[in-house]
């Protein structure tokens, strides 16, 4: 287990995380909440690059900073803006991060194999990456993650400037990926969320909101969110949330206690509660 | 191990450290076969062919078989240039010296005391010299200090490239990843924060690699268009081999007696230590300052107010601060032509370079520790 015990971060007067508590084991996290919430931060904590300001990170009893190495060999981190060598291979760079983890030589190179397998990356496992697309980077980012078979992955906005294609290929991986592990992976996109994620952690005011399934999440918008079409008044303490185009015409979902005229109950999704609950942080 | 091997992987992958180092071969290729003088090259063969059949040293027996040797302008102008030798180092009064040195530059503070003290410990070195006879060597004879010169200027080009070389690999590899943007992917692993010492290695490693290339094809080039006259056996204490200080020419002095090869070798072993020395200021920098450029700049302003601070401290009448400064790593470099010598003005002690290197080795590698301990307790942005 993973337990993150009352871990604030502070940079001088500003705070970005908050008293975080949170209790990790076996299973698909989804960190959502908008940019500039501290995901990234948390992410980073886990991944043992920023030290907390207070409180204390465990895997199974015993602070990660204490074990340094021995934590480090259990996690896989898919870093926001994953870098690499421009000249190198992915052969050549899961050779190299490999190497880094600790792999010996000859387990390493039937590793990566399988991983390019995994990936579908193995025909351009020879070629310079400074040739491939963004989706072909981030396969061969999950690949350097998963090069340890680690018990702790930790992905930060994986899908981020992916097309739907490779979103969608991500969310199957993933799913293969999640069985025996515990995989954190942190989005403001809240589709790559709902689907794979069997817990989703919200952070407000840089602080841990709710550690919830989906289903519970949407719960606390339940019976609250209405359609109605697009340019209808709001009636007061409605908040809009969206729009979107039907058949009949672009309609708005809003968010409000009893249902406004001309208003359709809808079921309230993953979205509209990150809507609702981030409103005044501009999103 | 791997990771270090990765990490020179990743510092010879670097296009532009090809260039320098065919750059610098080049230019020391240049200096190996420039200000070739036929005549002096044919004297400089015949004088060693000589010595290799007769024996390098100066006493009868060397002149007897001079005189036997087949009669020609270079055998006369050999037994002129030799004619009459003396072994100068047998009577040499280095309290003499001292009394030199103190009168032309008038110091002040302790360097004074210091100065007395070295030169009369120089005395037994000198007195040893004597003893066997070093300034009978024969070496080149009057071509002795021009020889030495050539030779000793690629050794010099060699440690200074390779020097400069040190210093920017040791700050470039601890900021590449930031450039390359790797540097989160490399942290969390499970060498982390470690693989900072395998960089500061492998930045020495290929420096010191790159001094050896350096310095063998210079001797390659140097011996192909000077039909290898190196006179690696000569004692470099020949009387023929001599110091030009401002207003006086003394002999070569040094600590212990070095035949030239002995000389060289000693030389380049302790420029290895000097380059490590530049490697680890270099890292400490790197990975001290964020900033890789930052890291370059504060470097060389560094090492340019050591490289001024001598001339700047002695013409404030800070002698003290002097003594302090002839041990900085620049003026090391600086005075290399020195090394192993009595060193004039430029050193306080024995075998100063030797004990500056060492001292600068232990200061710089503690400096390297510190940083690095600070770096493992350090976030990663």
């Amino acid at each position: 287990m993973l337990q993150i015990d009352n871990v604030t971060k502070q940079y001088g007067k500003f705070t970005a995380l908050s008293e975080i508590d949170l209790s990790l084991e076996n299973g698909v996290y989804g960190l959502l909440a908008p940019n500039g919430a501290g995901k990234t931060t948390l992410l980073k904590m886990l991944a043992t690059l920023l030290f907390p300001t207070s409180g204390q990170i465990r895997l199974d009893g015993e602070d990660i900073f204490q074990m340094e190495s021995r934590y480090r060999e259990k996690i896989g981190y898919l870093p926001q803006e994953f870098g690499y060598y421009k000249n190198n291979t992915p052969r050549q760079f899961l050779r190299y991060i490999a190497a880094l983890k600790g792999i010996p030589a000859k387990r390493a190179k039937l590793r990566i194999e399988e991983l390019l397998e995994t990936v579908s990356m193995t025909e351009h496992g020879d070629k310079k990456m400074k040739k491939f697309s963004g989706g072909m980077i981030q396969r061969i980012g999950i690949a350097q993650a998963m090069l340890n078979d680690p018990e702790i992955l930790i992905l930060d906005e994986p899908t981020a400037g992916l097309d739907p294609k490779e979103r969608a290929r991500f969310r199957n991986l993933l799913h293969g990926l999640a069985e025996n592990r515990i995989v954190l992976l942190s989005t403001h996109i809240v589709s790559d969320v709902e689907t794979i994620a069997h817990q989703v952690i919200l952070l407000r005011g840089h602080r841990l909101h709710a550690c919830q399934p989906p289903g519970e999440i949407c719960r606390t918008l339940s019976d609250r969110v209405f359609e109605l079409p697009l340019g209808e008044a709001l009636p007061e303490g409605a908040v809009f949330l969206s729009e979107r185009q039907t058949g009949a015409g672009a309609v708005q979902r809003v968010a409000c206690e009893t249902a406004p005229e001309g208003g359709m109950p809808v079921p309230a999704g993953l979205e509209d509660v990150f809507l609702y609950l981030y409103r005044e942080e501009g999103v | 191990m791997r990771c270090l091997g990765w990490e020179l992987k990743k510092i010879f992958s670097m296009p532009m450290l090809w260039i320098f180092l065919a750059g610098c071969i080049l230019v020391n290729g240049w200096m190996a076969g420039s200000g070739v003088s036929q005549e002096e090259r044919e004297r400089l063969v015949y004088r060693q062919t000589v010595q290799e059949k007769n024996g390098g040293q100066m006493v009868p027996d060397f002149w007897e078989s001079l005189a036997k040797e087949p009669p020609s302008a270079l055998r006369e102008q050999l037994l002129e240039e030799t004619a009459g030798a003396e072994n100068t180092l047998e009577d040499l009064n280095t309290a003499e010296l001292a009394r030199l040195y103190l009168g032309l530059y008038q110091p002040g503070g302790g360097l004074v005391g210091l100065l007395e003290k070295k030169y009369a410990a120089l005395q037994d070195a000198v007195d040893a010299l004597g003893g066997e006879g070093a300034a009978l060597s024969v070496y080149a004879a009057r071509d002795t200090d021009r020889q030495f010169q050539r030779l000793y200027d690629g050794l010099h080009a060699a440690l200074t490239e390779s020097a400069f070389l040190a210093l920017l690999l040791g700050i470039y590899t601890m900021g590449m990843e930031r450039l390359c943007r790797t540097e989160s992917l490399l942290l969390s692993a499970k060498r982390g924060r470690k693989t900072a010492l395998e960089k500061g290695a492998a930045a020495w490693i290929a420096a010191a690699g790159s001094y050896l290339l350096f310095v063998g094809f210079f001797l390659a080039v140097y011996g192909i268009f000077w039909e290898g006259t190196f006179f690696w056996n000569a004692n470099v204490a020949s009387q023929f081999h001599t110091v030009q200080e401002a207003v006086f020419t003394k002999p070569f002095l040094t600590w212990g007696s070095f035949t030239l090869g002995e000389y060289f070798a000693a030389q380049m072993g302790l420029s290895l230590g000097l380059l490590l020395v530049f490697s680890l200021m270099g890292s400490a920098a790197g990975l001290w300052l964020k900033n890789s450029y930052i890291a370059f700049l504060a470097v060389f302003a560094f090492l340019f107010a050591q490289f001024a601070a001598p001339m700047l401290l002695s013409d404030a009448g800070c002698w003290n601060g002097y003594i302090a400064a002839t041990f900085f790593p620049a003026v090391l470099w600086h005075t290399q032509p020195l090394w192993f010598t009595d060193g004039g003005i430029s050193t306080v002690i024995p075998w100063q370079e030797s004990w500056g290197i060492c001292l600068n080795l232990v200061l710089w590698a503690g400096i390297f520790l510190l940083a690095y301990r600070r770096f493992r307790r350090k976030d990663v942005a």
